[in-house]
């Protein structure tokens, strides 16, 4: 399972070196904002806009204007279907997935069954190199199609789990039960993929990329413009709800903190995502145009629970005990954020407020009895990546910790996440706590659950195990229905509350801000633009 | 002259392997997992990992492995292949897009430098000492004191959101380029004035400017003709060099301004750990670089025929 971590967004221009000069020509010009009928929305340039090679917000949100996907989520995160007519199980294995019939592509090639069979295999088979290949793995063939050795060549190219039923139906064998499968194919690694995406080889055909045929309700109103735009228009023979505006351009920003001024000169008309040097003056910038919306971000100390210093769970407490979350989201984060006291973020079903308790509510006494009855170290670290913007809150809680501990506290930079990670990895000593961020793929308990905390999670790299919250996670994944699953992950939550493995801080929130020219602004938990419903004071 | 062009193109080609290696080394020895920097905090899937891995021969490593990607790299940009960038875009058609924007941006940034520089030295070495003097020393003292970032930020902010006169960020117009460049031209100004202004006023000092004025010209064209074109000796040396700090200046004003050119280019890729596209950006500048100050050292023999090259 292959799930997106947090990267905290502020960029930051590093300046060294160099740069200029030679001979050109003329570039396009990209039209400002909502004057012409033209909704601005600012991204960052995308990696890739292939589903299955995304994996970043940017390429993500212009993938959700140009692609339709099988489900998207209602207000409480569960599966609604979009393109789907209906998703069947039985035993939470063999899945019967419909399609609506009425579906193009913007090139008019209808969308059935062959559409997503194909893109699914091009995404799982190994040789592909597809960012979002591990996605496929819970089908069924999905080994055969990635050998461990990246010499070796695949036995299979396609996935034996796949199976085309009828034109607009396909049926999903998963190599193991998974009550949430439904969740999963919301993702963009399983959108549907136009025959004119692929040659004769099998790969991606020359130039598809920057000219993306979709099934969305927005077709390419021009090639994409690297670094600069990416231009769509409404897709007029789309057959699901149409968005209410014409045109709308994504607008690529290197430094967040640009688009800002942009929006505030009226030149840019949504910014999804405001850069922290801006937080502290949106809301007088922007007054009601500066928005929150919830969103799946959850940050966390870990503690290296392999470390003698941090087996006692009650020194793990009182460590808890002894951060003051209000005071950091409120001075740090402006309200940006909010304080965290669950395991699992809020946008999930099956959230509850406060599941972590006392061990998460602020008592600088009973924190610091508990700690000196259980003898914890006399010096603890906080290691975080510089590269994140992580630097404030880290040095804020480790003075709270010194504080109200008595302890000597160290924050600990390394340079980059991927220096951190190898030292994670490899279990080294001398990193102490160290921070984590996780943003879900699909809204489920089992998003947060599985990686974070199980024995043999992706991102598990304290070192935690029990084996009775593996039990009930593997119990819920078998369940008939999500809801009989989430019953489980929430016992399977408890045992967290009583084990401490990572403290939890903060759930993200997206922080958008927008101008004068649009109304209708939403912003979903993915961090996407609502496109369907905005609207244009210019028409 | 042509044996002193041909034996600077000999040099060229030793400085252009020297700082090839020095970046490439330093880029090398820099990077940590090039592939984990370009998935941010994600967890990286194997099949994409051993793709890249293989892509950019990433499995060489050690000393060995060092000697073995310089040569492969040198070998594709000889054969004018620039490879890839980390997301697998040519850079060749990265470059086609960015270079337009930075050579309009630099382009204006010369022209405002070399007029209003120029020209404002001129002004202040005539009447030295005089109210002009004092004012544009004052003020060259203050923009050379402050650096390209503060003074981009600045810009932006006082004249694009406070006055709005120009617009604060890249909108592939010309006219929304004017203001960066202004501001990245803004350093180089300030030296160019000054020294304009000592070059000037010393050289109406000199003997040939007084038998010019003893014969009777008009002082406009011993200015004009006879001073300035001695003077400009130093400024043209000058603004070879000053090319390269334009930029430097060029990847910290192209991120305010968001102008996707060469530098805002070259940063992004020096912040992702994006190795390929880092060494063949800045190898490419410094071969511009290299032909920039060519050209200075040949406009000297047309500035002063006194100076002439075997």
């Amino acid at each position: 399972m292959q799930v997106r971590r947090l990267t905290a967004g502020t960029a930051l221009a590093t300046a060294i070196a160099l740069g200029l000069t030679g001979c050109g020509g003329g570039a396009g010009a990209v039209s400002g904002g909502g004057a012409s009928g033209v909704v601005s929305v600012g991204i960052g340039e995308p990696e890739h806009l292939i589903p299955t090679n995304t994996s970043d917000v940017s390429g993500g949100q212009v993938l959700d204007a140009v692609f339709t996907p099988l489900v998207r989520f209602d207000q409480k995160g569960k599966p609604v279907e979009e393109q789907a007519e209906s998703i069947r199980t039985s035993d939470s294995r063999v899945w019967t997935i419909k399609i609506k019939p009425g579906y193009t592509f913007h090139n008019g090639e209808p969308v059935n069954a062959d559409s997503y069979l194909r893109a699914w295999n091009f995404g799982a088979y190994g040789p592909n190199g597809q960012q979002a290949n591990t996605y496929f793995e819970k089908i069924a063939g999905y080994a055969p199609m990635n050998p461990g050795d990246p010499k070796a060549a695949p036995a299979a190219r396609s996935l034996s789990g796949l199976k085309k039923l009828d034109n607009l139906t396909f049926q999903v064998t998963l190599s193991a039960p998974y009550s949430e499968f439904s969740s999963l194919l919301g993702y963009t690694a399983f959108l549907p993929m136009p025959a004119v995406a692929f040659d004769a080889t099998g790969r991606i055909t020359r130039g598809f990329e920057d000219a993306l045929i979709g099934d969305g309700p927005f077709k390419m109103r021009a090639s994409w413009a690297h670094d600069q735009s990416i231009q769509v228009q409404r897709y007029e023979a789309y057959p699901g709800k149409k968005p209410k505006v014409a045109n709308v351009d994504f607008k690529i920003y290197q430094d967040l903190t640009t688009g800002y001024s942009d929006v505030r000169t009226n030149t840019l008309d949504v910014l999804p995502g405001v850069a922290t040097p801006n937080l502290a003056t949106a809301a007088a910038d922007f007054g009601t145009r500066y928005q929150h919306s919830p969103q799946s971000a959850f940050q966390f100390i870990a503690f290296p629970t392999y470390d003698p210093d941090y087996a006692n769970v009650n020194v793990r407490r009182a460590i808890s005990m002894a951060i003051d979350r209000d005071q950091i989201v409120k001075t740090i984060f402006a309200g940006s954020q909010t304080a965290a006291r669950s395991f699992v973020s809020p946008v999930v079903p099956g959230y509850r407020n406060d599941t972590c308790g006392e061990a998460c509510t602020y008592n600088p006494a009973a924190a610091r009895d508990l700690y000196k009855q259980n003898s914890g170290p006399d010096k603890v670290q906080l290691t975080y990546n510089a590269d994140g913007g992580h630097k404030e809150w880290v040095e804020a809680v480790c003075n709270q910790l010194q504080r109200n501990l008595g302890v000597k506290c160290a924050a600990q930079a390394e340079v980059k996440f991927a220096d951190l990670l190898p030292k994670l990895e490899n279990k080294k000593p001398g990193v102490g706590m160290f921070r984590l961020g996780w943003v879900m793929d699909y809204p489920s308990m089992e998003d947060y659950l599985t990686p974070l905390y199980s024995s043999r999670g992706a991102s598990n790299y304290y070192g935690y195990s029990n084996p009775q919250f593996d039990q009930l996670i593997a119990k819920g994944a078998q369940q008939p229905t999500a809801d009989a699953a989430i019953k489980l992950y929430q016992q399977a939550e408890d045992i967290l509350s009583r084990d401490m493995p990572v403290i939890p801080l903060r759930f993200g929130q997206n922080n958008f801000v927008y101008s004068t020219n649009v109304s209708n602004v939403a912003v979903d938990l993915y961090g996407y633009v609502n496109l369907t419903e905005i609207t244009t004071s210019a028409g | 002259m042509i044996r002193f062009i041909v034996r600077r193109l000999l040099q060229m080609v030793a400085a252009f392997l020297g700082t090839t290696l020095i970046v490439y080394a330093m880029t090398f020895a820099a990077q940590g997992d090039p592939i984990q920097a370009l998935a941010g905090e994600k967890p990286v899937s194997a099949a994409q990992r051993a793709y890249l891995t293989e892509h950019f021969h990433l499995d060489h490593t050690g000393f060995g492995g060092f000697w073995y990607r310089y040569a492969t790299f040198l070998g594709h940009l000889l054969r004018g292949d620039l490879g890839d960038t980390l997301t697998l875009r040519p850079i060749s058609s990265v470059l086609a897009e960015a270079w337009p924007y930075t050579v309009k941006l630099t382009g204006i940034a010369m022209v405002f430098v070399v007029v209003v520089g120029v020209g404002a030295g001129v002004l202040a070495g005539v009447r030295k000492g005089g109210l002009f003097d004092g004012a544009t020393l004052l003020l060259t003292l203050v923009v050379i004191g402050v650096p390209v970032v503060v003074l981009g930020f600045l810009g932006q902010y006082l004249l694009g959101i406070k006055l709005a006169v120009f617009p604060i960020a890249n909108q592939g117009t010309l006219y929304s380029l004017i203001l960066p460049a202004l501001l990245l031209g803004a350093l180089s100004l300030a030296t160019t004035v000054r020294l304009t202004r000592t070059a000037v006023a010393e050289n109406l000092r000199a003997d040939y400017a007084k038998t010019a004025r003893a014969k009777g010209l008009s002082r406009t064209r011993v200015v004009g003709v006879h001073v300035l074109r001695n003077s400009l000796i130093p400024v043209v040396t000058f603004l070879g060099v000053e090319l390269g700090s334009l930029m430097a200046g060029a990847v910290v004003i192209e991120n305010i301004f968001n102008i996707p050119g060469v530098g805002f280019t070259l940063a992004r890729a020096v912040r992702t750990d994006d190795g390929p596209t880092v060494v063949t950006l800045v190898s490419l500048l410094v071969v511009i670089f290299l032909f920039a100050n060519l050209v200075v050292d040949l406009l000297y023999t047309a500035l002063d025929p006194r100076i002439r090259y075997a």
